[in-house]
């Protein structure tokens, strides 16, 4: 008797089953892959989220914090997508600088990173005299602290306004050199 | 005009070099300068900004040239030489190497010029000991 009632259980889940089944092997690509899924389906060996990185010098000084809202590692390619990068460091009088972008990659075994979309490079946040650069791309070496871009860029603060084309900066020795079609606009005190 | 100086401050350059610890901007190439109806063309100058304000700006060209209406009935002033030094809260441009200004058909040339843009106003000097460049002005007669 009780193994009647057993047959017949399995039998009525199997026939509720067999439509998902049916339905999943007819539209396998509905079934959506997670980001770490396609990302591992694309050779990364780990992946990080929420991670934050902080470097110190010989001295045992806090030199620069790299975070990410996720991190994707590329061992053939040697190098880590990132999303939502954001390095935060200072200049060499102390003066914080802080370097964001919507994505941006790390080579491994070198301290250089891109910055792309929505790149944006604040020195002195929340300060007066702070001053924001903005652009689409930007090659960044943390170890000598110099920025670079072939692209157009913006640098605004309180008091005036220039654009250029190209531009390297050397965050530590607070030096920029624009390299072409250089447009300012200095706001004068009333 | 009176109210240049109350105006924005343009530039344009070929390039230039940012330096945030001297507050010095230097920029190089077809350096175009505009402020109301001042207007300083030059091959380099030399930016300096204390607190973030423009204190004063150094023209260098062959030569460089400054020119302004000081006011609306007078004529435009123009100034040139190989280095002129815009004070900005004096209002003065001094010009050395070659100095020359013109206004309206007046010509004045010497040493070392100093004109002061709110009164319109030409100083002349001559240069030390004999070498030294003699002050000229050529005044022109009033039409009767």
């Amino acid at each position: 008797m009780l193994l009647n009632q057993s047959k017949a259980r399995v039998a009525v889940a199997s026939i509720l089953l067999l439509p998902l089944l049916a339905y999943w092997i007819i539209n396998p690509d509905d079934v959506q892959e997670t980001p770490t899924q396609s990302a591992l389906s694309q050779g990364a060996d780990y992946y990080l989220k929420g991670s934050k990185v902080k470097e110190f010098d010989e001295q045992g000084k806090l030199k620069a914090t790299l975070s990410a809202a996720e991190l994707t590692h590329f061992p053939d390619q040697a190098l880590s997508r990132l999303l939502s990068p954001s390095v935060e460091m200072q200049d060499e009088k102390g003066t914080p600088v802080t370097l964001t972008s919507k994505t941006g990659t790390l080579f491994d075994n070198e301290d250089r990173m891109t910055l792309d979309e929505d790149v944006r490079v604040t020195h002195n946040p929340n300060m007066p005299d702070a001053s924001l650069l903005t652009t689409s791309s930007l090659n960044f070496d943390r170890r000598s602290g110099i920025a670079s871009t072939d692209l157009p860029v913006k640098i605004t603060n309180q008091q005036f306004e220039t654009t250029a084309t190209g531009m390297t900066i050397n965050i530590n020795s607070r030096t920029s050199d624009l390299l072409s079609d250089v447009k300012g606009t200095f706001y004068v005190e009333p | 005009l009176p109210d240049d100086r109350k105006k924005p401050i343009h530039i344009a350059a070929n390039s230039a070099q940012i330096d945030e610890n001297s507050g010095i901007t230097t920029y190089t190439g077809n350096v175009l300068i505009t402020q109301g109806t001042m207007k300083i063309k030059a091959a380099k100058v030399n930016l300096y900004q204390k607190n973030n304000d423009v204190n004063r700006i150094v023209a260098t060209g062959s030569p460089a040239s400054f020119s302004q209406q000081a006011s609306a009935n007078q004529a435009i002033t123009d100034a040139f030489g190989q280095r002129l030094e815009y004070q900005v809260d004096q209002q003065t441009i001094t010009i050395t190497g070659n100095a020359r200004v013109e206004q309206d058909k007046n010509q004045f040339s010497g040493e070392r010029i100093v004109y002061q843009m709110e009164k319109s106003l030409v100083n002349a000097y001559s240069g030390e000991g004999n070498s030294g460049q003699r002050v000229q002005m050529i005044i022109q007669p009033k039409a009767k």
